[in-house]
């Protein structure tokens, strides 16, 4: 679980264009919105079409999307979840 | 009614070096550094904590550095949030994440116009950047210009403050297209702020500071 949500890690990295940041910088745990990461609303569209194209997951609810995005392990979870069902 | 407006600090950086009202600041060690590695080291410089830099482009992150060092020369003074202006120029608008946005969308098998990059193929996105973090909401304006041009920037800026009520304004050049960069900001004010007096501003000594980075 946590070599994969490692490589979520850099995959959101690079799919937000977050160029600067390492990967170090950026704890499994660590909340991606607000305060913590900073994200806004266009990374959490930018979050949902990377959902979809890398892992073929569509999350239709954008209520469902707040607690999902709410760090690393937290998109890690749903994708395992999701992959197992 | 002509008001005396005075130049009270300045940020020139370039070549990996920042200067903050006419004195060296930062500079980074290592040699011939990305904008973005430079500009990375001197958020770390700052010492401050705000997320959302790292989301940036290099046009607006060069911006909010060369604003944050310019606040920390002032002294953070407190600002009257509305009648506090930003007026910006520079002469290679957004190109450089115009083109990043082209080249993600030219390849049509891979064709994906990303929102967290294409949300700053506009140069007045460094104006917002600067405005969420210092909470600034008064008149701002960005110009493009071939160079950099003292006369047009006196001009402008004198009419800000004598049509609108702006008591302070954040001035100057932010420009990067690719591995080239250059930024030159400076404070307006009406009145001494934090007991600085600051240099008259007319385009004498406006020319003056911007190319030689001496504040006197």
């Amino acid at each position: 679980m946590e070599a994969f949500a490692n490589k979520l890690k850099v995959q959101i990295i690079q799919h937000l264009n977050l160029e600067d940041l390492e990967p170090d910088e950026v704890g499994l745990d660590d909340p991606l919105f607000g305060e913590g990461l900073g994200l806004d609303s266009i990374d959490a569209l930018e979050l949902i079409v990377f959902l979809e194209k890398e892992y073929g997951i569509k999350i239709e609810n954008p209520e469902e999307g707040k607690q999902i995005f709410q760090s690393v392990n937290t998109i890690a979870s749903f994708i395992q979840q999701h992959q197992n069902t | 009614m002509k008001k005396d407006l005075h130049i009270l600090g300045s940020c020139h950086i370039e070549n990996d070096k920042i200067w903050v009202n006419g004195k060296t600041r930062y500079e980074s060690s290592v040699q011939d550094e990305s904008p973005i590695a430079f500009l990375k080291s001197a958020y770390k410089e700052l010492g401050i904590k705000y997320a959302k830099f790292h989301k940036m482009d290099a046009l607006c992150k060069l911006g909010f550095i060369a604003s944050e060092f310019l606040m920390e020369g002032l002294g953070r003074p407190d600002l009257p949030t509305t009648k506090t202006g930003i007026h910006l120029c520079n002469s290679s608008s957004s190109l450089d994440t115009d083109m990043r946005h082209q080249e993600s969308i030219n390849d049509l098998e891979k064709y994906y116009p990303s929102p967290a990059v294409f949300v700053y193929t506009l140069p007045n996105i460094v104006i917002g950047e600067i405005c969420i973090k210092n909470k600034i909401q008064g008149e701002n304006a960005f110009f493009i210009f071939d160079v950099f041009n003292a006369s047009e920037q006196v001009s402008l800026i004198r009419m800000l403050f004598e049509e609108t009520d702006t008591e302070c304004c954040l001035c100057g050049w932010v420009d990067l297209l690719k591995d080239e960069y250059e930024a030159f900001l400076y404070w307006i004010d009406v009145e001494p702020r934090n007991g600085k007096q600051g240099l008259i501003f007319n385009e004498l000594n406006l020319e003056h500071l911007y190319k030689t980075k001496k504040f006197v």
